[in-house]
């Protein structure tokens, strides 16, 4: 289990953790959301006891990370692709973090076969693609079968298998009990692997609550009707559940009912409608919604 | 546990190819520059170079590539992030330097050990019958003091790399420390420059006194500085 309790951090003057708390239930793949700039990986950084945070603590299994006596073994982690020297090959590399977290060399090539590197073992991770790299860190982090895993930005840089591969890992971890934390900036990964998200904004909690509630929240489903009596079709459709609003003169969005009933509804009452369409929020959209107020970056739409 | 670290740092220190090259630099460098300063002293009979100096002018050179060992055995944790790996496996952080420090340092005696005799009985062969042998008054404390100043000086790579986290700045910090403040501070006063890193690392082969105290202190300063920095800073 991770405990974020009140984390506060700022770099000189900016404000990167603003008060952040949650707790990464084990059992569960926990998703962890927000635009670039939101915080993720500071807040990763602060779990693992690289960073001091300003303020406010974060716990791993019950105690900071750094007073693990077998760290590796409580909390696996995948900081950044790159955490790996180009010049040193992929095995000497994950001897020397074995070496130091007291592990054995089998248990190293247990893991190289395990991500899929077993044939690049001996070659300089500089020559390593983004995704193989992504494979050494996901081996690093699972290098002490420890019992929390957490991951920044793993989906990055890796193939359509790489990623399959990865989305089954993780589920696979959690079935097995293990408290599993995910990073991405990208709401349609998150909803094929994780249980539970936490979405965050410029260092600040935004939602903290189970995918399906998230995903009932962003897709009750609206439709959008088009009608030139639109002030007739409004009275004929509000009622409970039910909610139209006009988007501009004679068209309407309703949510809470399906096109069909919609239909029937106004040929029922003679209300001519010209258009009718459903639109299936996107969970992608939702999650925009939800951060837009929050977000740190913001490309300017022409 | 202090153990896996060390054996972390070994792992590191032989599975890159530059701090290797930079081991056996140091080697070359003391045999080589020893041997062909010894010739060219036996070739010009004025030269006014001792014959146990002239074999160990490599010395002079194999400083520059024990910086180079000490900085990057600290730096390549930087430049690629890997440190942060290094410290989730070691959240006390001290024992990393700890064992970077005594690698180091091992290393650097080892092929100190190996090689400045080698360079010493060389360069004497190569002078005939200028040369002095190895019992004689004088040189079993310079050989030590060689051994000693490498070892200081390879200390200092580490330190200041860990410090400034960046190969190019260390390794230029600490070859500005070594081979250009002495002779800055000697316009000051030959005595102000005998407290520089560099001096004291020199004298320390011809007179251990106070010299390799003076090189002791700025060793321990600068590690500490590391440590305590290393404690405190956000990896």
């Amino acid at each position: 289990m991770i405990d974020v309790i009140d984390l506060e951090k700022h770099y000189g003057r900016k404000t990167v953790l603003d008060g952040l708390s949650f707790m990464v239930e084990p059992g569960r793949v926990t998703g962890f959301l927000g635009p670039n700039g939101a915080g993720k990986s500071t807040t990763m950084r602060l779990i693992a006891g690289l960073d001091a945070p300003t303020r406010g603590r974060a716990t791993v299994a019950g105690h900071p990370y750094a007073e693990h006596d077998a760290p590796l073994r409580t909390l696996g982690m995948l900081l950044d692709a790159g955490a790996a020297h180009p010049g040193r090959t992929a095995r000497a590399h994950l001897r020397a973090l074995a070496a130091a977290a007291g592990i054995s060399r089998r248990r190293v090539d247990e893991l190289l076969t395990m991500v899929g590197l077993e044939a690049v073992a001996t070659s300089r991770v500089g020559r390593f693609s983004l995704g193989m790299r992504q494979r050494l860190g996901i081996a690093s982090a699972l290098l002490g079968d420890p019992a929390a895993v957490m991951l920044d930005e793993p989906v990055n840089g890796l193939d359509p298998d790489g990623v399959r591969w990865l989305r089954e890992l993780l589920r696979q971890l959690a079935a097995e009990g293990r408290t599993v934390l995910v990073s991405s900036h990208l709401m349609s990964e998150m909803t094929l692997t994780a249980d539970h998200l936490v979405i965050i904004g410029r260092g600040r909690l935004i939602a903290d609550e189970p995918l399906e509630e998230f995903v009932r929240r962003a897709g009750g489903g609206v439709v959008e009707v088009r009608s030139p009596d639109a002030t007739a079709l409004r009275d004929l459709l509000v009622g409970p559940g039910v909610t139209v609003s006009a988007r501009e003169a004679g068209l309407l969005e309703v949510s809470g009912l399906d096109a069909e009933v919609i239909a029937a509804r106004a040929a029922g009452a003679g209300v001519p409608v010209h258009g009718l369409t459903p639109r299936a929020a996107s969970l992608e959209q939702a999650f925009m919604d939800l951060t837009r107020d929050h977000s740190e970056y913001r490309s300017v739409r022409s | 546990m202090r153990l896996g670290t060390l054996k972390a740092e070994w792992v590191k220190l032989w599975s890159l190819r530059a701090p290797v090259c930079a081991i056996v630099a140091t080697g070359v460098a003391t045999v080589a520059g020893g041997v062909l300063t010894a010739q060219a002293v036996a070739e010009s009979p004025r030269m006014a170079v001792g014959p146990v100096a002239a074999s160990m002018e490599g010395v002079q050179y194999a400083r520059f590539a024990v910086v180079v060992l000490g900085v990057l055995v600290a730096t390549s944790e930087y430049s690629s992030g890997l440190v942060r790996w290094t410290f989730a496996a070691v959240p006390t952080r001290l024992p990393v330097l700890a064992a970077k420090a005594v690698l180091v340092a091992g290393v650097t005696a080892v092929v100190g050990l190996m090689t400045v005799p080698v360079a010493f009985l060389a360069g004497q062969a190569v002078l005939g019958s200028r040369g002095v042998g190895l019992g004689d008054a004088g040189v079993p404390p310079a050989l030590v003091g060689a051994v000693g100043q490498l070892v200081g000086i390879a200390l200092l790579g580490v330190a200041v790399g860990t410090l400034l986290r960046n190969a190019a700045a260390a390794v230029g910090t600490v070859i500005a420390a070594v081979a250009i403040l002495p002779g800055l501070l000697d316009t000051v006063s030959a005595d102000v420059a005998r407290f520089a890193p560099g001096r004291a690392g020199e004298e320390t082969m011809t007179d251990a006194w106070p010299a390799a105290p003076i090189l002791l202190a700025w060793v321990v300063a600068a590690l500490v500085g590391a440590g305590y920095l290393l404690r405190r800073r956000d990896a």
